[in-house]
Parts: C-alpha cells; structure tokens; sequence
C-alpha cells in the first residue's frame, strides 16, 4: 500500500466520511468511464454501482477483511465494482458467459433492495431515526464501525466498557421493545 | 430473553467466538428454537442497523455524484439562434412565479425558526459547576449535544436546587434542541422575567424562538417587540426575525 493509501484505509478504517467521499471523488470518472467500456452501463448506472462499490470496500475494510493491500485502493475498488456491476447485469437478464469474469463471489444486489428484502430489518432501520442518543452512537460504533467496546468507552467519554457494554443492552432493549409496538401497530 | 446471549450472539455474528465456542453456538442453533429465534432477531437488528447507516452514506455519495453531473451540465453550452422569444416567456414565467409566490407564501415559521436558532453556547464556569459533579455531568452532555441525557440529569439537578438559573436555562435549551418548545417556554418566560440573571435576555431570545417553533407565531411577535425595545444585545436579531414573521 502507497502511503496515501494508507491514509485513506486508516481515515476509513477510524470511521469518517471524508476518506470514502475523497475516494468517490478521485476514481469516480475513471470508473464511470470504464464500466461504460466493460459493461456499456449508462452513467446514472454506473455512478449507482460505484456508490455500492464505496458502500461495500467501508464494510470489508472496518470487518477487517482487507487487512493489507496487495496492490492499490483503486485496484481493490475496482474488483468490487466489477463483481457489482456483473451482479446488475445479471439481474437485468443480461448473462456474461466469460468465466474470467465471473471470478469472484461478492453480494451484488443493490443496497436498496436489501432493505427492502427483509420488513424487520427495514423496521429497525427506520426506528433508528429516532432512537437518540447516546444508543445512535453507541449502535454505531459496535454494529458499523465495528468498535471494540473499550475503542467506544474511550471515543465517547465513559468510563469503561463494562458501563459501555450495560448502556449497549438497554439500547437494544428498547429498540427491540419498539420493534414490537411497530408490530402491533401495523396488525390492526 | 437474558442478556448475556445477546453477548454471545453479537460475538459470533462478529467471529470473535473460537472454534469451539462457534460450534458449541451452532449445535445450539440446531437444537434449541428459542435460542435460534433470538439469533434471528439479532441478525435482523444488525442489519437494520447496517441498512440505516449504509443509506446514509448512500445519500451523501449521491450528493458527491450531484457535484459531478452538475458540473457537466454547466459546462454544456447549447446554442440558441432564436432566444428572444423563449427570453420573454421566460421573464412571464418568472413573473407569475415572482407574485404567486409574494402573495401566497406566508412565512412557514418551521423554516424561519431553523435560521435563527443554535445552540447557545456553555457559559457556566468550571468552579461554579464543581459545586455538584452532576451539575457538570449534565453540562458535559449538553456540550456533546446529547440534550436527551442532559435533560434528564437537568431534571434531576432541578429538585434539588429549583431556583437556579443556569440549570432551568439550559434545561429549557436542551428541550428547545429536542424541538419540545412546549416544555421550553415556561422555563424560559420565568428566566426572562429575572432582570438581575445574566440569563435574562437570551432567555428572551430564546423564548421567541420557542414560540416561532412552536408555530405561535403571535406570541413570537410581541415577544420580539419587547426585546427591541429593549434594545439589548438581541435588538438587531430579533428586528431581522420579526421582519420575517410578518
């Protein structure tokens, strides 16, 4: 890894937005450029699968799947944008036969339809709005950013873990709580 | 459901579990239905959480996208040999948008509250806080912006020293901030009326702004007009408000 890569794993790996926004902004254009080239997507396609593609290379860097890089962010990047690209492509019925392409295994689908797979993973989404502090930040941090407890209790100010670990349970609690009420409202 | 699964749970969704705690969990998965629902359920939370703040994420991306098609369209210029025409339909439309607008947009209140209003920032001194180490707790989480936990110990600080000013100050901030201004105002109309706190006139302020939120927008007016009369620091912001109100 080149040391402005470095940077930008660890801005991502630490959880803030600026690392993944720089990202977008530097490949974006040669990326739109290039799937246009492989897979002939239109440019709003192509700019919804690089936005996937950020979404999905933030997931595999904080749940440590990527601990070094063998070759460049970019190259990275743009292994998973292939593999979503030839997801959508799929989906739309348009079969790539060449094996080559077709290496790597990845979730491809779309990042809404996701969410529209499953109504209790919806509804817990929706309740997180919400939710308020300090269970916003706290679910944050163990669930996205995949926070060590201790990482939390030193990020928001208590004074262990273990009071981290208590304030995590009733947080859960109440959203699951909430998720029933949801429920109810919904049968009648 | 006890509370340590969800522990367990959290750390084998996360593969912190070792080989043979993960397969003592799995043989539990086959055998035991409640303990299977509860995985369940907590892999569906996660995701939810995981959906929530992917979206998020998802819109700040599109708006970085925006950035870009944006400048594409600037930069195209398209030629227009005969203008004229399509310029005076244009100034109609824009016309007719322009009065519809003056005559029909009454201000929305909600709007003018949210330009107007921040955080009033912590004045409190560090010695007068170290009285009660609760006190300070409660203004440490309304400096983080955490205005639900702040309010709650306010609550608390409240019964046992009812009568300060700076706790039912920042009490009724933290409640505005939570857009509960019903809950605001009676603070704040009691602190306004204190000539001798230096909380006086940002309470003032803020009562307006209480109001404004609270969509009573009458109530907002006159107590505006008493602040410019006053002629205090708020003199020229609330003037700018009320100008907007009406």
């Amino acid at each position: 890894m080149n040391q402005a890569d470095e940077l930008l794993f660890q801005s991502i790996l630490k959880g803030q937005e600026e690392g993944l926004v720089e990202l977008y902004r530097l490949h974006r254009t040669e990326f739109i450029k290039w799937t246009w080239q492989q897979f002939k997507l239109d440019e709003h396609d192509a700019a919804d699968v690089f936005q996937d593609t950020i979404i999905s290379l933030r997931s595999n860097i904080v749940k440590g799947k990527l601990t070094e890089l063998s070759s460049t962010l970019k190259t990275y990047l743009f292994g998973i944008g292939k593999n979503i690209a030839l997801g959508r492509l799929r989906q739309n019925g348009k079969w790539y036969k060449n094996p080559e392409l077709m290496e790597v295994q990845a979730d491809t689908s779309s990042i809404t339809t996701k969410i529209e797979e499953n109504d209790r993973t919806n509804i817990v989404s929706g309740l997180l709005d919400n939710i308020g502090e300090p269970c916003l930040s706290i679910l944050r941090l163990y669930y996205y950013q995949n926070y060590s407890m201790e990482a939390i209790a030193n990020t928001l100010d208590y004074k262990n873990e273990n009071v981290v670990k208590s304030q995590k349970l009733r947080c859960l609690k109440k959203l699951k709580e909430n998720m029933k009420l949801v429920n109810k409202e919904e049968l009648y | 459901m006890n509370q340590p699964n969800i522990e367990l749970i959290d750390n084998y969704l996360k593969g912190n579990l070792s080989d043979n705690a993960a397969q003592e969990f799995e043989h539990r998965l086959e055998t035991d239905t409640t303990f299977a629902a509860s995985v369940a359920l907590q892999k569906d939370v996660v995701s939810g959480i995981e959906s929530h703040f992917d979206t998020q994420l998802k819109e700040k991306l599109q708006h970085v996208e925006n950035e870009f098609t944006k400048d594409e369209k600037e930069t195209k210029v398209i030629p227009l040999r005969n203008w004229k025409p399509l310029a005076i339909a244009a100034s109609v439309v824009l016309i007719v948008a322009f009065s519809y607008l003056k005559f029909f947009n009454t201000p929305n209140t909600q709007d003018v509250y949210l330009s107007y209003y921040e955080p009033y920032p912590n004045i409190v001194s560090p010695s007068e806080r170290s009285a009660e180490s609760q006190k300070q707790d409660a203004m440490s989480f309304y400096e983080k912006g955490d205005y639900e936990t702040a309010t709650s110990l306010f609550i608390t600080d409240l019964k046992t020293s009812p009568n300060s000013d700076y706790i039912q100050f920042y009490m009724a901030l933290s409640q505005l901030s939570l857009k509960n201004a019903k809950d605001a105002i009676p603070l704040l109309k009691n602190l306004a009326n204190q000539d001798n706190s230096k909380f006086q006139a940002p309470a003032a302020w803020y009562l307006a702004l209480s109001y404004t939120q609270a969509g009573d927008s009458n109530s907002a007016k006159k107590q505006l007009q008493s602040i410019i009369a006053g002629e205090g620091d708020y003199a020229k912001r609330a003037e700018k408000l009320l100008v907007e109100l009406e």
